[in-house]
């Protein structure tokens, strides 16, 4: 199997396998919390539920949600007067990374497009350079990802205090 | 006389349609090869060289010379990629192609009766020799 193609979507699967876990564990509750007033576990349930959705709306941020990439990855450069690394697997890239991305048709549009034959085939330079560019993609990702649910956790924490519960 | 007539194109009837069924039937179109890239070589301009598969430099493991339409097209149900060539000479039994595909140059050799494919893709820092071997589609 093409190797770029293996990379390209082992980034976009670990990616992917990241911000799930990070989504899980914030949504199964990272927070100790801590009814100050002794609320009862029915009322504290009430004002998590209700906290999460203040937070949500407060960070644009859902914990609950499957996590999705918010800029499209890095395409295959375009060989000078060719593609980058030709439809078939410019396709199947895109398709991968177009479904993380959540616009698979668009994905495999942008691959399949591509023309050339030899004039796309690939240097080692560039295999290269499309790795890095989808580390860094990949990497982009998942601080913005972390930063949203930074803000959520401050978020959900203000409005927990809020209502008298100790949050840590 | 008549008679005679008749058994000469009887005589030529049984003659020439075995010919026309036995190219029918083997239903090879000469002029469209099939060939499957066995080797890739990479060399950059320091003169170091390496060996790849035709994957890893995004060639498909098979390619379809078409010498009638001088095109190479992936060989798949729907080929999106595709290049096209001049056949500059045949002679002595080798038909050589070449072609511009972007700012791609490459040239290619057709030996032993269009079964043998060598084959080199340039451009302005790198060069890829690439080997495969063709028959008729």
């Amino acid at each position: 199997m093409n190797k770029s193609f293996y990379s390209g979507g082992i980034f976009a699967l670990t990616l992917m396998f990241l911000l799930l876990c990070l989504g899980t564990a914030c949504a199964q509750g990272e927070f100790m919390i801590y009814p100050k007033k002794g609320q009862s576990q029915q009322q504290m349930d009430k004002d998590k539920s209700e906290c999460y959705s203040w937070a949500k709306q407060q960070s644009r941020f859902d914990p609950m949600a499957p996590p999705t990439a918010s800029t499209p990855p890095p395409q295959a450069e375009a060989q000078k007067g060719g593609v980058g690394k030709g439809a078939v697997r410019g396709g199947l890239v895109g398709v991968t990374v177009g479904a993380i991305a959540g616009d698979a048709g668009k994905g495999a549009a942008i691959g399949a497009a591509s023309g050339a034959l030899l004039g796309g085939m690939r240097r080692r330079d560039q295999v290269a350079q499309e790795n890095q560019a989808q580390q860094q993609w990949a990497q982009q990702e998942s601080a913005k990802y972390e930063q949203g649910r930074s803000e959520y956790n401050r978020a959900f924490s203000a409005c927990m205090q809020g209502r008298d519960y100790t949050v840590n | 006389m008549k008679k005679r007539m008749t058994s000469l194109l009887l005589t030529i009837l049984l003659v020439a349609l075995p010919v026309v069924f036995c190219q029918a039937a083997t239903g090879s179109d000469e002029s469209r090869l099939l060939c499957a890239l066995t080797e890739v070589v990479e060399c950059g301009a320091l003169g170091e060289c390496i060996e790849l598969a035709a994957e890893d430099v995004g060639l498909p493991d098979f390619l379809i010379i078409d010498l009638k339409a001088k095109k190479i097209l992936e060989a798949t149900s729907v080929s999106l990629r595709e290049s096209s060539f001049n056949v500059n000479t045949t002679q002595e039994g080798m038909t050589i192609l070449s072609g511009v595909d972007g700012l791609r140059g490459w040239s290619a050799v057709l030996s032993a009766k269009n079964t043998r494919l060598s084959a080199s893709v340039s451009d302005e820092s790198a060069g890829f020799v690439v080997f495969g071997a063709c028959r008729p589609e």
